[in-house]
């Protein structure tokens, strides 16, 4: 959250980050946003997921990597990361996309439309003034199946534990 | 006898059309009316939340995702965000 304090007329964004860490199957998570408008009251805002959904042999998709991370690779930044995403179901499926940090990222499938087989390129390119020393974020797709099946691919960085790794192999080594 | 009743049926249909209590209208008017009438007559700050629920869908194991809310103040004084908890 940037601004506690909102002008009239003013907006922000509330961020809300979840972490797995070995859960599997459906959550259902929420926060309550307490204000001073007294009309509203407590705003709950929501959010569910299906941690484990894929890969899966019952997900139509198998995407290659499923997890995007940005963190440089000895010492070379990583603007663009790439996702290779096909159809591995009997149905002809349609990717759309339904959400992700347009000001952080650009999203560019090479198919939307995808036949039994067929394989599209997912690539997450960071835009120029992303310059962030860690993130986590996820870019959420939807398809067009009578479940409107949605999905997220995560999309992070972080140079923190990059940093604490060398230190520990350092320490590694003295020893 | 034909033109009166070609003048009646056209005659309805004006009726119709002008009551605006029709179906159409009655779905989309009030929904118009309640949301401006609530903006322009409230005092103080009123939250505005875009969306207040999100579907990740399937996710990784081991993975971390997230989305931003956005919030706005459509009220007419600072509104103050006091407090986000989680559950």
């Amino acid at each position: 959250m940037d601004k506690k304090e909102l002008a009239v007329g003013d907006s922000t964004g509330i961020e809300l980050i979840y972490h797995s860490q070995g859960h599997k199957g459906s959550i259902n998570k929420s926060a309550r946003v307490v204000t001073n408008d007294t009309t509203t009251g407590t705003v709950i805002i929501r959010f569910t997921a299906e941690v484990g959904g894929y890969p899966e042999p019952s997900f139509p998709l198998v995407i290659t990597p499923n997890d995007l991370d940005f963190t440089p690779v000895k010492g070379k930044q990583r603007t663009k990361m790439a996702a290779e995403i096909q159809n591995v179901g009997n149905k002809r499926l349609k990717i759309t996309p339904a959400g992700y940090p347009e000001d952080l990222f650009k999203i560019k499938l090479s198919d939307l439309d995808l036949k039994p087989g067929e394989k599209s390129k997912l690539m997450v390119k960071l835009n120029r003034h992303t310059d962030l020393e860690k993130f986590e974020k996820s870019a959420t797709f939807e398809l067009n199946d009578q479940q409107k099946t949605r999905f997220s691919i995560p999309l992070r960085k972080d140079l923190s534990i990059k940093k604490t790794t060398q230190r520990e192999s350092v320490k590694g080594t003295k020893r | 006898m034909r033109k009166f009743l070609t003048f009646l049926i056209l005659f309805g249909f004006i009726v119709i059309l002008l009551n605006p209590h029709n179906i159409s209208g009655s779905d989309r008017q009030p929904r118009a009316i309640s949301k401006s009438s609530s903006e322009d007559t409230t005092d103080g700050p009123k939250v505005y939340f875009s969306e207040t629920s999100w579907d990740f869908g399937k996710i990784p194991l081991n993975s971390g995702v997230s989305h931003i809310y956005w919030l706005k103040n459509v009220g007419t004084d600072t509104l103050k965000i006091l407090n986000v908890r989680p559950g």
